[in-house]
């Protein structure tokens, strides 16, 4: 790489990051594999503890979708700091105040599109489960305009928020974890609380995704989500630059 | 007892209920006071 | 100076506590919905809000301490304050959620129910445990300032979205009767107890924060000297 003259802007040092991250992350699929194959392991879990009864699981398939990533996140943020830790790359990387910032969006991006993948491939595994099958229409009434979408665009929607409500905090709680002891405890009795709301409006969006939505709650719950993201994204970039320099 | 509080309840006036008031009351004064423990033995300067 | 000050407030606090008991269980009436039961409210009420009066403290320590330069003084100050209304804030609001459920007992027929008030206090609750778990869980006291102050705001900003996401959450199943103070008789009690229960968390508070503030000055202190160890 040639040397510039000035330092990368923060969205050209957080693109190259991710690159970085994405990277690395496909050349050692190994990581990826085993975190699909823990969320399998945990869909087939809430299977048995929930029953055989096919009713039971329909409906608590939202929830049971979210809990899988959520619980396969924990295992996911955690490496995501514990790789730098190990060769003290992060030294090498917080060379500049405005890389922190880049260092947190290039963290929650790859780590959201981690989680993203996660849960796009178990979803077609619970839906073979529990015998799902998305909602034909869901309608959003939003003060601008009446959107239509079809139920695969609205879970796909509730993936993508949700994913990203996960990957913000689960950046800043991962730092932070990472460098305590007890770390693997720390981070899921750090994060679990928080993640609450999101948890419940990303559950709940994702029944009415699958079930149908004639009361038109969808909208509420996915705003819901998204100012989650919005508040947490900020603020995550707003504090991440405390949690890394020294 | 409680299908009798919850009838009660229903019909606009909870009759009795004192054992709960003792338990939060009793509750209360307990945690109050071991908390207070808890700070008393954590002063600092006991240390030698 | 602040020795005497903190035991003048326990007598006091003491003093208040023991008529506010009395006035509690004899001297107020019985709520004509609640009947006696009414009674839990003058412990559980004043409970909870010390709890989120050392919530909303944490959050303003946290705030101050990340505003302010590194190693002055009133850093230190404000890292032994987040720490100490936490640790308040979270006794205080379990007592208020026990109580809170006890009363729900005689008044709803079951010990919990996913009523916003009880179930965001929870959810709290659990979020400064880990809050206090981190701080343990750091050696390095400027980094357990640092990030724990950073934990604080992003819990505290949580607290309303939580709050309203529990109550959209739960409107889809009924609504719960929530307790009512009118009678002015009452209401002079649950304002004594409330008095009597902040004098308390006045006391716990200092207390707690000079043992933090001590324990700080001990990690930042230099290591004794050899000699001074030898002998």
């Amino acid at each position: 790489m040639t040397l510039s003259k000035k330092p990368p802007g923060l969205l050209h040092a957080t693109w190259l990051l991710v690159r970085k991250d994405l990277l690395l992350e496909w050349r050692t699929r190994a990581r990826a594999n085993a975190l699909f194959f823990f969320a399998l392991a945990t869909l087939l879990l809430f299977s048995f503890a929930l029953g055989p009864d096919t009713t039971i699981l329909q409906r608590a398939a939202g929830g049971t979708l979210w809990l899988a990533i959520l619980l396969a996140s924990v295992l996911a943020l955690g490496e995501s700091f514990r790789v730098e830790q190990e060769n003290a790359a992060l030294d090498g990387l917080r060379l500049a105040p405005a890389d922190a910032r880049a260092l947190f969006l290039a963290k929650a991006v790859s780590n959201g599109v981690l989680l993203l993948l996660l849960g796009a491939g178990i979803l077609p595994v619970l839906g073979a489960l529990a015998g799902l099958t998305l909602a034909q229409r869901i309608v959003i009434n939003s003060p601008v305009a009446t959107f239509a979408l079809t139920g695969s665009a609205a879970m796909a929607l509730v993936l993508v928020l949700g994913c990203l409500a996960i990957a913000a905090p689960g950046t800043v709680y991962a730092a932070i974890a990472s460098n305590a002891r007890a770390r693997d405890v720390l981070l899921p009795l750090l994060l679990f609380p928080l993640l609450i709301p999101a948890l419940v409006a990303a559950a709940k969006a994702t029944a009415l995704a699958l079930e149908g939505d004639p009361m038109l709650q969808f909208g509420s719950w996915l705003g819901l989500l998204a100012s989650f993201d919005l508040i947490y994204w900020s603020l995550g970039f707003a504090l991440f630059p405390l949690v890394v320099e020294d | 007892m409680s299908a009798l509080m919850l009838l009660a309840a229903q019909a606009g006036r909870i009759q009795g209920g004192w054992e709960f008031v003792w338990a939060a009351y009793g509750l209360t004064w307990v945690s109050l006071v071991l908390y207070a423990a808890s700070l008393w033995a954590r002063r600092p300067g006991k240390e030698p | 100076m602040a020795r005497t000050i903190r035991l003048v407030l326990s007598v006091l606090a003491l003093l208040l506590l023991v008529s506010g008991a009395w006035l509690g269980l004899a001297w107020a009436p019985p709520d004509r919905e609640m009947g006696d039961v009414q009674r839990i409210m003058y412990v559980h009420l004043p409970s909870v809000w010390m709890g989120l009066l050392g919530v909303t403290l944490n959050f303003v320590c946290s705030v101050a301490y990340l505003l302010n330069p590194r190693r002055t003084v009133a850093n230190l100050d404000a890292d032994a304050l987040a720490e100490a209304s936490a640790e308040v804030g979270l006794f205080f609001g379990t007592l208020g959620l026990m109580l809170g459920s006890i009363w729900g007992r005689p008044t709803w027929g079951v010990f919990w129910t996913w009523d916003p008030r009880l179930t965001s206090m929870a959810i709290l609750l659990v979020a400064y445990a880990g809050y206090l778990a981190l701080r343990r869980f750091i050696d390095d006291a400027e980094r357990r300032a640092a990030w724990s102050a950073v934990v604080g705001i992003i819990i505290a900003v949580d607290i309303p979205i939580i709050w309203f996401s529990v109550r959209w959450w739960n409107s889809l199943h009924q609504v719960q009767s929530s307790p009512k103070t009118v009678d002015p008789s009452m209401v002079f009690v649950l304002r004594w107890n409330a008095v009597a229960f902040l004098l308390l968390w006045l006391v716990f508070l200092s207390t707690r924060y000079v043992i933090a503030r001590s324990r700080r000055e001990r990690e930042l202190a230099p290591p004794p000297l050899a000699s001074e160890v030898a002998r």
